[in-house]
């Protein structure tokens, strides 16, 4: 029964998220309403998957595209107590297009993990991982109009995705015995962690120019491809692939 | 251009580690997986790691904070303890079997713990089946919602509890059971008067080797084998240093920076 809710509820903090971002352009209180009662909303989701796949859901690429929009709202509100400007409707549009992509997918995905993955690295590892892609998210949507605050995120999700990469490699060794193994998703993870770097060995001046946002811009491409192409694609195997 | 000769050097560095990446093969071949380690088909990476963990070095001595500085020591720390594993580790796979004597020790039991069964309904179509939607039980009932049909547990199960694995139904229907997925496996080690259990994401030590439980099967005799990569490799622990050094500091980094805008401004 609770499974029929998931979909209707994701379709209303899609209509939250996208009146959100609309109502703020006309300069309403009730934008941040809006966007409060998505996250609660979608915080219900992520519960409902929690319950039926009786663990945290992480399990498959449903439960973390579920996850995703939940961490936006919380670097909203860091974003503002750092006294950057308001940038709500940024927040409430990458959100919406993650709801979006939501509707697509299969609520009824397998979540039975395989055995390397019951292991208290799974939490943190996938955990970290996602609240960088939604920090870079942000960043890379940020960093058409407000540079300095798109550098602001970009570093905050430059860390996650180190503490990522290296959960990660402590895991792996602890499973397998190796901390890398060349799989096309690792690959793809330090080919993205490479090109951050390269933007934050770029001077402060370069770094806030085009030349900044060209770069911003290439890493979120390579985070794209890491997240969703060697997962989605068929026919390429991965170590990964039970995350499809 | 001379003030400018760290952050050129890194962008040069990432641009040449990131080509290797694109022209590397993925699947390491069976030529270079005889060589130590199997490691060797990297070797060009591992020349542009090293270089790249010396220019880390280099620039951690100029950083002014100590955080970057912890930063960029990590990835030499890293590098110093992967090249260590290569020249003294020892890593070898063994198929172990079950209830056979080793040297030091005996596997003495295997247990493999299997998530509950899914039953799916299926349509035959062209002589494949199609499945149309996964069961889910309640109260003894096995329900398939969608296609308003409900059947019972005496159905699906025989007497002695083991699921049918397939189930003809009116209209070209089939409840077919998928197949059982595995949760956990364990194997039980003997070692003199002790036992360990050595599962996944459980390594075991043994006489200064570490065990890790890979997968397991069956030989043609039936007799049940389990996999297990055995190593020794001494720079483990630098590696592991460094991988926390640099999760950590990064951390530290990111929150200190905006402080220090924050202060600036």
């Amino acid at each position: 029964m609770t499974q029929l809710l998931i979909k209707p509820l994701l379709a209303l903090c899609l209509i939250l998220c996208a009146g959100s971002a609309l109502l703020f352009a006309k300069k309403s209180a009730a934008s941040y309403g809006c966007f409060a009662l998505a996250w609660i909303l979608n915080l219900t989701v992520f519960a409902l998957n929690c319950v039926h796949a009786q663990a945290p859901a992480f399990g498959n690429m449903f439960h973390v595209m579920v996850f995703l929009p939940l961490a936006l709202p919380v670097f909203y509100l860091y974003g503002r107590r750092v006294g950057a400007a308001d940038t709500l409707p940024t927040f409430a549009w990458v959100a919406a297009l993650v709801f979006l992509g939501t509707l697509f997918m299969d609520t009824q995905a397998d979540w039975r993990q395989m055995p390397a993955l019951q292991s208290p690295w799974f939490v943190p590892h996938v955990f970290t991982y996602l609240v960088a892609y939604a920090l870079l998210a942000v960043a890379a949507a940020l960093s058409v109009r407000r540079m300095k605050q798109a550098d602001m995120f970009a570093g905050f999700g430059f860390a996650f995705l180190t503490l990522g990469l290296v959960s990660g490699a402590l895991w792996a060794d602890e499973v397998w015995g190796y901390f890398w193994s060349w799989d096309i998703k690792e690959v793809w993870a330090l080919v993205t962690w490479v090109i951050y770097l390269a933007y934050f060995h770029l001077k402060e001046k370069t770094r806030l120019s085009a030349t900044g946002r060209v770069v911003l811009a290439l890493g979120f491409l390579a985070l794209l491809i890491t997240f969703f192409a060697v997962n989605l694609l068929p026919k390429i195997s991965s170590l990964h692939s039970y995350a499809s | 251009m001379l003030e400018n000769w760290p952050r050129r050097a890194a962008i040069a560095l990432a641009v040449v580690w990131l080509l290797l990446f694109f022209i590397s093969p993925w699947e390491v071949p069976e030529s270079a997986q005889t060589l130590p380690l199997g490691f060797k088909l990297f070797a060009a990476i591992g020349v542009l790691l090293a270089l790249l963990s010396f220019y880390a070095a280099v620039l951690s001595l100029c950083c002014r904070r100590w955080t970057a500085a912890l930063v960029h020591l990590a990835l030499p720390l890293c590098v110093a303890g992967f090249a260590l594993d290569e020249q003294q580790g020892r890593r070898l796979m063994m198929d172990i079997p079950v209830g056979e004597q080793m040297k030091d020790f005996v596997v003495e039991d295997f247990a493999v713990e299997y998530y509950p069964p899914f039953f799916w309904l299926c349509k035959r179509a062209e002589g494949e089946l199609k499945p149309l939607e996964r069961a889910a039980f309640k109260d003894g009932k096995v329900f398939f919602k969608a296609n308003a049909l409900t059947l019972t547990e005496n159905d699906l199960f025989t007497q002695s509890g083991q699921p049918l694995k397939y189930l003809s139904l009116p209209g070209e229907l089939v409840c077919a059971l998928e197949p059982p997925r595995e949760r956990f496996f364990a194997a039980t080690f003997r070692i003199g008067e002790d036992v360990a259990v050595l599962g996944v994401n459980k390594p075991l030590k043994i006489g200064g080797w570490n065990f890790y439980l890979m997968s397991h099967g069956k030989y043609a005799d039936g007799t049940v084998f389990i996999r297990v990569l055995v190593k020794q490799m001494p720079g483990t622990p630098l590696v592991k240093a460094g991988l926390w050094m640099l999760g950590l500091s990064a951390c530290y980094w990111a929150f200190a920076r905006v402080k220090r805008k924050e202060g600036a401004s």
